[in-house]
């Protein structure tokens, strides 16, 4: 009863779960994604594949909310256990952990390539990355409940500076840019469809929160607030940067958020630079959605190993640097990435649409 | 233990200090930037020499602030534009481009070199920012730099200038670093704003054509006028002219322009311009009484429309006829509502341009008389 009573205080209240899903999904994916959606349908309508492919998650997030509630599920990693046996389950399991650890490490990287070029050019990359690991330990030394306490302060923050930033650059925007509005038919927005859901990568915790939330009704309404705030950003961003920078531009541009909060200036005022503001939290976003995975990673193998947690952390840090520094160009970065996707849409739809058809042939069977 | 150790940790937090800092005294901080070509060959290359004027801000001596010029210019020729910043180490300290504000670009540089080519490097690099203003010249634009005997940096004045727009509308729109590379990337020609020097100072001159990305030819101020006529880019301005014997001023309050585009089945596109706008007889020379009189206003503004028209279709004459050259964006009415055909002759506009209809209406309303109304 007592162990019970310690654990509930450490469960995390709705805003917290909120806030978690967010931050885990805003990454490097704000900052790159109208270049990569505008580099598949080579015209300004990428708000609408992030629309359409927008509503479709919601419908698969309400799809899998119902699941989880179905069957009970409280994290990916027990349930996998449940259904197949501890071998079987442990073998799943593994390969979530290796997906956990490589988004960790790509984000990793992102962030260092981002700060390499625009803040510190003289810092070795190395360092960039070893500092950010280690801070990211000292957070998960504290376990779900500092990180949910650092992401419920961060991401409003986020979230205001960021709409601020785009309130004074709006003026940029041309809408001339945007229009016309479909003239290539809807061919190519299905070839933007899988680049679109790259950037929804983050969602996936759904399936692992539940254990963690204090109230595990709620789950629902936390996963769609928690998917609707990025999505809506995602929108708002593809307008206003395609909308300031123009198709072509975006398309040749690595960073075009960044080059696009660059372009406006305000003039008289003591901050000239908004851009640095931008990298401010951003860097804040790059770090916690690192940090949730490297503690997914990390409970992944405590329930593997039934070790703990110290054990893992200093298993997977220097796992971590070394994966970061793997890729070696600006390019292998990007193929990273897509790798990622796929496996992203493995562990998000294939894998617990799998376990629950098990279960559910399970509890046929054995009826 | 820990509170010995305390103290060893927090020092070394105060000692580390920052790893990538510069001292300020000892950097470079480039306001502007002028292009030039010589025009002699590089064997490495194939191409003219590259020359580079750095205009730098240096620091004044307090309490001589007369006597010192605050600027200083550093003049580079080498291969390639990187190239040329890195030797600048060679004789002075390492440039910091965070604070450009303008590129130059000279005449015989932007009619030799393709400008993506030239301002490549620019948009490349992560320091210059993207706001910074684009200029082509008149003669070499290191001649415009190295003005000698003005008070300010020729580069700040220029910066200055430019967002006198709701004064005239003898000046462009001012073009950011990012918006000349935006519009490099298609076929389409456009303007850039064009700087001359006058004796001791600059002025605002007219404008480049940019057209298959050279500076191919140049308009007036005046044809610069003509010109945001056709596109109802303006913000402010005068158009002067004659009633009668009497000249008079209207100031140009609110513009608005609406272009309709037509597609024939025969592939000729053609035009329809409304320009509407309303403002101010700001000074006339009659100054009887019946001047103000219903009728006498109405003759002034068919009269205003007459000098409208006249200017804006000589200009476009000139566009479609000499340089064809669509540098009044009609190819956007284009993209946005026949994007199907857009999509095919988007290579070749400026051909189907110039040889496309284009009727001009203008319709102006004189709102009010200054201070002085009806009686």
């Amino acid at each position: 009863m007592e162990q019970s009573q310690s654990q509930s205080s450490k469960l995390l209240s709705d805003f917290y779960a909120i806030s978690i899903i967010s931050s885990t999904m805003l990454g490097v994916g704000l900052l790159t994604l109208p270049s990569s959606i505008t580099n598949q349908t080579n015209n300004a309508d990428g708000w609408i594949v992030l629309i359409m492919d927008g509503l479709l998650f919601i419908g698969i997030v309400l799809f899998l909310v119902w699941m989880v509630k179905y069957f009970t599920i409280s994290c990916m990693f027990d349930f996998t256990q449940e259904v197949t046996g501890k071998l079987i389950g442990n073998i799943f399991n593994f390969a979530i952990v290796v997906y956990f650890t490589s988004v960790a490490s790509f984000e990793v990287r992102a962030m260092a390539e981002m700060i390499h070029f625009y803040l510190l050019e003289t810092m070795p990359i190395e360092l960039i990355i070893l500092s950010f690991i280690l801070t990211g330990v000292y957070l998960i030394t504290g376990g779900i409940d500092s990180i949910g306490k650092v992401m419920a302060l961060c991401f409003p923050v986020t979230v205001i500076i960021l709409l601020i930033l785009y309130l004074l650059s709006i003026g940029m925007v041309d809408l001339k840019n945007l229009q016309p509005v479909l003239a290539d038919g809807f061919s190519p927005l299905l070839a933007a469809f899988t680049t679109v859901s790259v950037s929804f990568l983050g969602i996936e915790i759904i399936v692992f929160l539940p254990k963690h939330m204090k109230n595990k009704n709620h789950l629902r309404k936390v996963s769609i607030i928690g998917f609707s705030i990025p999505l809506l950003l995602y929108i708002v961003t593809y307008v206003l940067v395609v909308g300031a920078l123009s198709v072509p531009e975006v398309k040749t541009t690595v960073w075009p958020t960044i080059e696009f909060v660059q372009t406006h200036e305000v003039k008289g005022i003591f901050f000239e630079r908004l851009e640095l503001f931008l990298l401010i939290v951003w860097l804040l976003q790059f770090f916690l959605t690192f940090v949730m995975y490297f503690f997914l990673a990390v409970s992944g193998f405590k329930k593997i190993f039934k070790n703990r947690s110290t054990t893992n952390i200093i298993f997977l840090v220097p796992v971590l640097f070394m994966s970061s520094l793997a890729p070696k160009t600006a390019s292998d970065v990007s193929n990273y990435s897509t790798v990622l996707g796929w496996a992203f849409l493995v562990t998000f739809l294939v894998i617990p649409l799998f376990f629950s058809m098990l279960m559910k042939m399970k509890k046929v069977v054995f009826k | 233990m820990t509170k010995k150790c305390l103290p060893v940790i927090m020092t070394i937090f105060l000692l580390c200090g920052c790893m990538s800092h510069r001292n300020i005294e000892q950097l470079s901080l480039v306001v502007g930037v002028a292009m030039d070509i010589t025009p002699k060959i590089e064997p490495k290359t194939g191409k003219n020499q590259l020359v580079l004027t750095h205009q730098t801000l240096t620091e004044t001596e307090s309490g001589n602030m007369s006597s010192s010029i605050p600027y200083k210019n550093i003049t580079t020729a080498g291969p390639t534009v990187h190239e040329i910043t890195r030797n600048i180490s060679l004789k002075s300290d390492p440039i910091y481009s965070q604070h450009q504000r303008a590129l130059l670009i000279g005449e015989k540089a932007s009619k030799t070199i393709p400008l993506d080519a030239l301002i490549n490097q620019f948009v490349r690099d992560n320091e210059i920012r993207r706001s910074s203003l684009a200029f082509v010249t008149k003669g070499d634009a290191k001649d415009v730099l190295t003005i000698q005997g003005m008070s300010v940096p020729p580069v700040n004045l220029i910066y200055e200038l430019v967002y006198n727009k709701f004064k005239t509308n003898k000046i462009l729109n001012p073009l950011t670093m990012g918006e000349l590379s935006a519009k490099l990337k298609t076929d389409q020609s456009f303007l850039i704003q064009r700087i001359s020097k006058i004796k001791n100072s600059v002025e605002l001159d007219g404008a480049a054509i940019i057209k298959d990305k050279k500076a191919k030819f140049t308009l007036t101020q005046h044809q610069v006028e003509a010109l945001t006529w056709l596109t109802g880019n303006i913000k402010g301005g005068i158009i002067y002219g004659k009633h009668g014997p009497y000249p008079f001023s209207y100031e140009i309050g609110d513009v608005q322009q609406d272009v309709k585009a037509r597609i024939d089945s025969n592939h000729s596109v053609h035009f329809d311009i409304n320009v509407q706008t309303s403002g101010r007889l700001s000074e006339d020379w009659e100054t009887s009484k019946q001047a103000l009189a219903a009728s006498n206003v109405k003759k002034t503004e068919r009269k205003i429309e007459a000098i409208i028209r006249k200017n804006a279709e000589k200009t476009l004459r000139l566009l479609q006829n000499n340089y064809k050259a669509d540098v009044i964006d009609l190819h956007d009415y284009v993209r946005i509502h026949h994007p199907h055909f857009w999509k095919k002759h988007q290579h070749e506009w400026d051909e189907i341009f110039s040889q496309s209809t284009i009727n001009y209406h203008v319709h102006v309303q004189i709102k009010d008389f200054g201070t002085q109304g009806r009686d």
